[in-house]
């Protein structure tokens, strides 16, 4: 059994790297894809369905990904290829089959369409403008919240970073770098072992998402099933989930808190057949404005977004960045953590570039891909070179 | 990844098993088993009535195993594919009454006797999984709810000792091969057979796989349904062969004999003490064995120290929780990655 | 700090719809209010089944006999509705009834320090439960076997096996009397009263409190629910002390018109989690309502009412306990798949 793994893995070229021995749970999320994949070669798939495969990856784990698919392609394997990302389509396609509301648009020769085309099919309107206009000096205020000197040994070291009210900060990086692990300890799910956190020019520490969520901050996790969502729980009970936990025991809201549920379900433009629906039968992008909500409701005064619309079809996306953009513009200071370069692009301020567990270098508004990455990998020359 | 681990197994088999052993979850729980009988040792040496170390005493350990031991290992099958069986003490009575039933105390009816307490078994555990995979009722429902309708029909149908077990069955129970009892020997071949086919076969791989996590398992192609099935199906048919093992120890089968012994929660006790995590997808029979062997030796020194027989329980229960807690405490030390 | 107020979204789509006070009581009866209909429906068949016909004194006579397992269900449900199990109930039962009868020996002046010393007991074993999932992270599964295991063998050393002693007369009245002279109904138990007023109670804190919402959210995803700011080790704890304490009080009903036993409690674990079971409770957390699980407390203890009055023998009641939770389960998780 061993020697056959063996031989998969050594198909996929990474024989030297996973070991038919090594526990899943210690591989990189690239390489037990890569497992996966191997998987199906073991029982030899004919055909291989491949659900957001990317979601998770950085850039060049993408291109071995996409290598790797191609091969299998030229073995004869039929490949069906689900994903969000409109440039993987043309990048890796030969067809393009679109669904909307669980039925067949078309389907199309991917030579024969344009981007602009395609996201026609996908909303059923042009979509003239992706991203919702910056912020403009005016609009940008105070230091919200500030970090100096920011460690947590072994995964993240060195951190300096201020947001200011009004303004998006976009944090790009490499899967690894450790964007989610500084979600994680801004907000207090793994503090920071050392740092010094100011919050609106006060002092703060933060040791738990209680006193994070006390000092006014919110956390839109990547994984909105496991981290944002009481799935069995309703739209209000989820709504409302931070507020009760941060109030008394008995009161069912602390004094002062006037906004209700509809309201909130308003201000997010949030589409459910009712408040008491269980929020698991709600789509994606439906279910990420209940866990805005939750935060609208705390009235957060700092917000992350870790992946704030992965899974998210791109009519939803667009709302989704439009509520961020009227959030800052209505006084947040919001972080945003993505993969996507050109959302990143398209949404920040300014932009973080994350390497190795610290923030390798920053971004005005408006940068290129190239830029990001150059930091991102930090390997000016050799890309220079290439 | 050590080098170790990696290197392509082509040690001997018996290294082999060294290698394992010594890697597996169940290491600690042996480590536990040593220093327990140790202390009961020394201690029934000093105060007790100083017979801990015999030949009679060590085999009255052994014997004492066996019962719990082998279903015990059919609720690791179970608790590692993510699933329990609460339904097997009644099961043992069932099987000890309606074999005992069935013999009237008449040799040339042990076969047929068999025959009908181990279909039972099967059809326990077909009922079992069934109705957790197809009507997709909790394991802890199912299986007590099970244990209940087992319990009803038992008690309605017999109140007393029922039939008697002919003096050739009861062989099993007090014969043996030399110095070795047959029901040791019975105890040593199911936890090897279950050793085996979880370490092994496809089925013990697939177990593990479905008790990691269903939903992988089942976009893997693992008929994860099936597995659930088969592996209450062996469940069942260990819970009778303890009970075949328990009846031919009695003169006649009653149906308060696997109540009496608590072979429902013992035995997951016996698991988890042995390792096995309750959520499933991890452990094994031999961290089980030792789980059973040390709560054998508790057993035999509070008799040996003449301890208060209702003392037992109480350590019982601190030694349930202690030993689960260190374990968790051990897991969380370890890296993380 | 000026709170933020965004300015409220294009409205597009289908608005969302408020609902009604009725709407939300009938959501908190966990939309598994099937169990009321078969409450009645045993209740009639016990009813007709009775000779002298459905008369009220027979029905509060059941209700008194259900009184301690509907109590214990009640309690049980907060542990389950974390997400957790408390096998240690029975035991607790035990304890108490043993307790009360060793510790107050029929002087009627020791009954309230007895009492209060008896709900602390059932509080610290709820705080140990609770720590003990919570802090030393052992599945709860164990912790509260291992509980009833030194209970039970705690109960037994300590009167070494044959419990003396009586219970007094005013700690019995609770279980076993009532208020006289009531109009139609002649008599009005005390247990009913406890059921009422805990039922209430119970149903107050878990449906209708921020401690209730965070159980219902710890249950659901206890990592959700800390990344919004719940202490789950503190909420899980609380339940088990909520399950300890309806123990208590469960096994004072109990000492009222049981016998003084070594085993007074024994099955009451399993028959409570049936009963929430029953009443729409789903083990793994999330789900459950007071008004269903007690509901579930008193349709079990009716349908073993009904199977003496069809003169079937005694033992048949755990069969159809047996039955009967498997169906209420495949019949739950057989309308979640359909919808």
């Amino acid at each position: 059994m061993d020697a056959a793994t063996a031989a998969l893995l050594a198909e996929l070229n990474v024989e030297k790297v996973i070991s038919p021995h090594t526990l899943v749970s210690r591989l990189s999320v690239a390489q037990q894809q890569t497992v996966e994949i191997a998987k199906a070669l073991s029982y030899e798939a004919k055909i291989l369905v491949m659900d957001e495969p990317t979601a998770a990856l950085s850039p060049h784990e993408i291109a071995a990904l996409f290598e790797r698919v191609s091969a299998l392609r030229e073995r004869g394997l039929c490949v069906l290829y689900i994903s969000h990302r409109l440039k993987e389509i043309f990048e890796i396609a030969q067809r393009v089959t679109v669904l909307k509301d669980g039925q067949r648009v078309g389907c199309v020769d991917v030579g024969s369409i344009t981007t602009r085309e395609l996201v026609r099919m996908m909303v059923g309107r042009d979509l003239s403008a992706y991203y919702p206009p910056h912020a403009v000096s005016a609009d940008v205020g105070k230091v919200r919240l500030a970090i100096k000197d920011g460690e947590v040994p072994g995964r993240l070291h060195d951190i300096n970073l201020e947001v200011r009210a009004g303004e998006i900060v976009g944090i790009a990086g490499l899967a690894g770098a450790g964007r989610t692990e500084l979600a994680e300890s801004l907000f207090g799910a793994v503090p920071f072992a050392a740092a010094s956190i100011q919050i609106d020019g006060i002092q703060v520490r933060i040791r738990s998402p209680r006193e994070a969520i006390k000092h006014g901050m919110g956390f839109v996790a990547e994984d909105r099933k496991v981290d944002g969502l009481i799935l069995p729980l309703s739209v209000r009970d989820n709504a409302l989930l931070a507020v009760r936990n941060m109030g008394s025991w008995v009161f069912r809201l602390p004094a002062g808190a006037v906004t209700t549920v509809s309201q909130l379900a308003a201000m997010v433009d949030l589409r459910a057949a009712s408040l008491d629906q269980e929020v698991r039968y709600l789509s994606g992008g439906n279910q990420q404005k209940v866990v805005l909500s939750k935060w609208l409701a705390t009235r957060s005064k700092v917000l992350i977004f870790d992946e704030p619309t992965r899974g998210i079809d791109v009519g939803a996306k667009a709302g989704i960045h439009e509520l961020m953009r009227e959030l800052a513009r209505a006084g947040a200071a919001i972080l945003m953590i993505s993969s996507e370069l050109p959302e990143v692009i398209g949404m920040s301020d300014r932009i973080l570039v994350m390497r190795n567990g610290t923030i390798a270098g920053e971004l005005p508004a408006g940068a290129s891909e190239d830029e990001m990455m150059l930091l991102a990998t930090g390997e000016q020359e050799v890309a220079g070179a290439a | 990844m050590s080098a170790a681990t990696t290197s392509p197994g082509r040690a001997g088999l018996p290294a082999r098993m060294v290698r394992g052993i010594a890697a597996a979850p169940a290491a600690p729980v042996y480590l536990v088993l040593v220093i327990l009988f140790l202390i009961s040792w020394v201690a029934v040496g000093i105060v007790g009535s100083g017979q801990f170390l015999t030949v009679q005493n060590v085999t009255s350990i052994l014997v004492r195993s066996v019962a719990l031991g082998v279903v015990a290992a059919g609720q690791t099958i179970v608790i590692i594919a993510g699933s329990l069986d609460l339904s097997v003490a009644y099961l043992v009575s069932v099987t000890a009454v309606m074999a005992s039933f069935i013999m009237q105390g008449e040799a040339d009816r042990m076969v047929l006797a068999t025959g009908v307490v181990l279909f039972i078994g099967v059809v326990v555990g077909l009922v079992n999984g069934l109705i957790i995979t197809k009507l997709r009722v909790n394991a802890f429902i199912a299986t007590l709810g099970v244990g209940l309708i087992l319990r009803g029909i038992l008690n309605a149908s017999f109140n007393n000792f029922a039939g008697r077990v002919p003096p050739e069955y009861q062989a099993l129970g007090y014969d043996g091969l030399g110095p070795i009892p047959y029901s040791v020997v019975l105890l040593v071949v199911v936890v090897a057979a279950t050793w085996y086919l979880l370490r092994y076969t496809r089925f013990g791989h697939h177990l593990y796989a479905v008790g990691g996590s269903q939903e992988v398992s089942r976009l893997s192609g693992v008929r994860s349904d099936r597995v659930v099935i088969t592996a209450h199906i062996l469940c069942s048919v260990a819970a009778v062969l303890t009970g075949i093992f328990l009846v031919s120890r009695l003169r006649a089968g009653a149906p308060w004999v696997g109540t009496d012994g608590a072979y429902d929660l013992e035995s997951i006790a016996a698991v988890v003490l042995g390792g096995t995590a309750l959520a499933g997808g991890k452990g094994g029979v031999l961290g089980t064995l030792a789980g059973v062997l040390i709560l054998a030796v508790l057993d035999n020194a509070f008799n040996g120290l003449q301890i208060n027989a209702f003392a037992k329980d109480v350590i019982r229960g601190v030694i349930l929780i202690a030993a689960v807690a260190l374990y968790v405490a051990r897991a969380r030390r370890a890296p993380a990655r | 700090m000026s709170g933020l107020t965004p300015a409220a979204a294009p409205q597009v789509g289908q608005p969302v719809t408020a609902t009604s006070g009725g709407a939300r009581l009938w959501r908190s009866l966990g939309g598994s209010a099937s169990i009321l209909v078969i409450l009645v429906v045993v209740l009639a068949i016990v009813g007709l089944l009775n000779p002298r016909g459905p008369e009220p004194v027979y029905y509060l006579s059941l209700l008194k006999r259900a009184a301690p397992l509907a109590i214990l269900a009640a309690g049980q449900l907060f542990v389950l509705v974390a997400g957790e199990f408390d096998l240690s109930v029975g035991s607790i039962v035990t304890a108490v009834v043993v307790g009360s009868a060793v510790l107050t020996n029929g002087d009627e002046s020791r009954t309230l320090p007895v009492v209060g010393l008896l709900l602390a007991f059932g509080i610290v074993v709820g705080l140990v439960n609770g720590l003990l999932t919570t802090k030393a992270g052992v599945p709860s599964f164990i912790v509260t076997l291992g509980m009833l295991l030194i209970i039970s063998g705690g109960v037994l050393l300590w009167t070494a096996g044959a419990p003396r002693g009586s219970i007094t007369n005013n700690l019995r009245l609770l279980g076993r009397d009532g208020l006289k002279n009531v109009p139609v109904i002649d008599q009005l138990p005390y247990a009913a009263i406890v059921i009422l007023v805990v039922g209430l109670a119970a149903f107050v804190l878990l449906h209708r409190t921020n401690f209730g919402h965070r159980v219902f959210a710890v249950g659901g995803n206890a990592r959700a629910a800390a990344l919004a700011g719940a202490n789950v080790a503190v909420v899980k704890t609380a339940a088990f002390v909520v399950s300890g304490v309806s123990a208590i009080i469960a096994g004072i009903l109990l000492a009222g018109f049981g016998g003084l036993s070594n085993n007074a409690g024994e099955g009451y674990e399993f028959q409570a989690i049936s009963a929430c079971v029953l009443g729409g409770a789903v083990l793994g957390g999330g789900r459950g309502s007071v008004v269903t699980s007690i509901a579930g407390a008193l349709t079990l203890v009716a349908i073993f009412t009904m199977l003496n009055f069809l003169h079937l023998p005694v033992e048949v009641r755990s069969a159809v306990q047996g039955g009967i939770i498997i169906a209420a389960v495949a019949y739950a998780s057989y309308r979640q798949r359909t919808g």
